[in-house]
């Protein structure tokens, strides 16, 4: 971690703006980091109402059936949720990922209603899910 | 990324593709099941005779769909349709039918073996390209390594199904543990995972059903070829199965030899290899009418 | 050459009623126990992956001592699912773990190491004179073996 300090005097051309001096931070991290985002949406065949309570029950639950209470007592969160469209943001800790994903995909009903949660984006940092760089779209 | 398993049912198929479309499919297998290939002839030849027909309108279907929704791959690649026939073998001796060129003509065709003597007959001789473990009960016969490797050297893929436990959650416990067996034995080659749905809510996204992999115990990397890399493989193992089967007429054609002074030599030269071509074709149209018979 | 290997653990029964009685106990109730206690621990994949694998080798409703196989990767799924056993048929039990062995053989040095070190406390406990007696004489032929292996290991 070291300081940056950008001096537009640098640069070529352009007006130099020596009022503000830009500090910059840099960090490397190397490793596996802590936690793992995922963006999912739960999608149902007949449309449902659902909280973030019930949203929040629903994704232990496919956990637990699927992993049992060993895996199931992790702590995972959902960081932000859209009622709307049920799209949700969840954290939770990376040597769970792989296990809380697959759980996510064998979910198939709710209160006896079929439904599918769809992994929309994934990744160790959670300003990466802001935009999705594949497809060139802003959420 | 390839999804290849895409289960009958005329109503739902259309939304069914658009969903693996959206979900970032490049390609489905529509499949067409049949239950028995069984020894009554009447039965059969009319099941047949609608399987001809069935791949064609759907092939016209999607184009139209195209042109109304927007192409989500960002690769730019058309969506591509192919069709597939799946059996269940309980009988080796009905498994002759699938040497019929009605069979032949689909682009892929599954077996799927009820008891070892019919997975022996799948792994040794059957001219198929995949082999469709069934997921859904417990195995009824052992896997053995030696057959799996038979089936390995020809270039058979074995297939994991993963929508019958979506529909079902009983089914999970069965899925995982056929799954991990097979893996176990094959080491993780030569396997792919695909849908078998019914419905569009059954379908999942090509990573997701890799992260599945993974769970069954494939590495990331085998898992993540199982959706990709070796479905492209059975197709290509699919369209060898069907050009060796085609027949190659072979014609013999005459040229006139014009005799110059100055090519007195070469001519001579040249007369020979035409002899001994002529030779060739001979025997290889003898061969051919041998194979044909 | 691919082997499937397997861990065998050895487990007491210990009975919350502490009585010394000779209870019914059979194979299929531990293996009920253990698939019980694997579904509510690990799930649907625990049970997935042990299913072939998974069985009760050896049961002594005497000793109270269980030999559970289980394939060499899963067998930690095992273990941690034994500790939520808290019934076992129809008596009110838990397993305690002695031993985890590669083969069988091995649980079977183990086993008769334990008992050997019992012995002792079983003649304290012991009611009847020629009790006692048996006792006695099991225990001072095992002493000769042990003190023949001493001199054996001093050369």
């Amino acid at each position: 971690m070291y300081w940056l300090s950008s001096d537009n005097s640098d640069t070529t051309g352009g007006d130099c703006e020596k009022e503000e001096r830009g500090m910059y931070e840099k960090h490397v991290s190397k490793g596996h980091l802590p936690y793992c985002y995922l963006k999912v949406r739960l999608d149902f065949e007949d449309d449902a109402d659902i909280d973030i309570i019930i949203f929040k029950h629903i994704v232990i639950q496919a956990v637990q059936s699927l992993f049992g209470e060993a895996v199931s007592c992790t702590p995972i969160d959902v960081l932000k949720y859209r009622q709307t469209n049920r799209e949700a943001i969840l954290r939770v800790s990376s040597s769970y990922f792989t296990k809380l994903w697959a759980s996510l995909t064998w979910y198939s009903s709710y209160n006896e209603q079929s439904c599918a949660f769809r992994v929309l984006q994934v990744s160790s940092h959670l300003m990466a899910l802001a935009a999705n760089s594949r497809q060139l779209s802003l959420a | 990324m390839d999804l290849n398993m895409v289960a009958e049912e005329p109503d739902t198929l259309f939304s069914r593709l658009k969903i693996a479309e959206k979900l970032g499919y490049d390609m489905v297998a529509i499949n067409h099941v049949v239950e028995d290939m069984a020894l009554s002839a009447s039965a059969s030849k009319k099941e047949k005779k609608k399987k001809i027909v069935i791949p064609h309108p759907d092939k016209v279907k999607v184009d139209d769909a195209k042109l109304r929704t927007n192409n989500i791959n960002v690769s730019g690649r058309p969506f591509k349709q192919c069709s597939r026939l799946s059996t269940i073998i309980t009988d080796p001796s009905a498994a002759h039918r699938l040497h019929s060129p009605e069979v032949q003509q689909y682009d892929l065709i599954a077996v799927q073996p009820t008891s070892e003597k019919t997975f022996l007959l799948a792994c040794k001789t059957l001219n198929v390209d995949i082999i469709t473990i069934d997921v859904t009960q417990k195995l009824s016969f052992q896997i053995k390594r030696s057959l799996l490797n038979l089936a390995m050297e020809r270039g058979l893929f074995f297939e994991i199904q993963y929508s019958p436990a979506i529909r079902d959650n009983s089914l999970r416990k069965y899925t995982i543990s056929n799954a991990h067996q097979l893996v176990l034995m094959c080491k993780g080659k030569n396997v792919i995972l695909t849908s078998g749905c019914k419905r569009p809510i059954e379908l999942r996204g090509p990573l997701d059903v890799a992260n599945l992999g993974v769970m069954f115990g494939l590495t990331e990397a085998q898992a993540k070829a199982a959706v990709s890399t070796n479905c492209r493989a059975v197709l290509y193992h699919a369209e060898a199965r069907r050009l060796t089967k085609s027949t190659i007429g072979v014609e013999k054609i005459s040229l006139p030899i014009t005799v110059d002074a100055a090519n007195v030599k070469q001519n001579d030269v040249s007369e020979e290899p035409k002899q001994k071509k002529a030779k060739i074709d001979d025997s290889c149209l003898l061969e051919h009418k041998e194979a044909v018979t | 050459m691919v082997r499937h290997k397997n861990r065998y653990i050895l487990c007491e029964i210990i009975y919350t009623d502490n009585k010394r009685i000779e209870r019914h106990m059979t194979d299929y109730m531990v293996y009920g126990a253990v698939i019980s206690a694997l579904q509510t621990a690990h799930g649907d994949f625990g049970i997935g992956s042990l299913q072939s694998s998974l069985c009760v080798k050896y049961v002594n409703p005497i000793t109270s001592m269980v030999l559970i196989r289980a394939r060499r990767g899963a067998h930690k799924m095992v273990q941690s699912a034994l500790y939520f056993i808290k019934k076992i048929g129809q008596y009110e039990a838990f397993f305690r773990t002695l031993h985890l062995g590669g083969t069988i053989r091995s649980c079977c040095k183990f086993l008769i190491k334990h008992h050997k070190q019992k012995l002792p406390k079983l003649l304290s406990e012991c009611k009847d004179e020629e009790e006692r007696r048996k006792v006695q004489e099991i225990i001072s032929s095992y002493s000769d073996e042990y003190k023949k292996e001493q001199l054996i290991a001093s050369f």
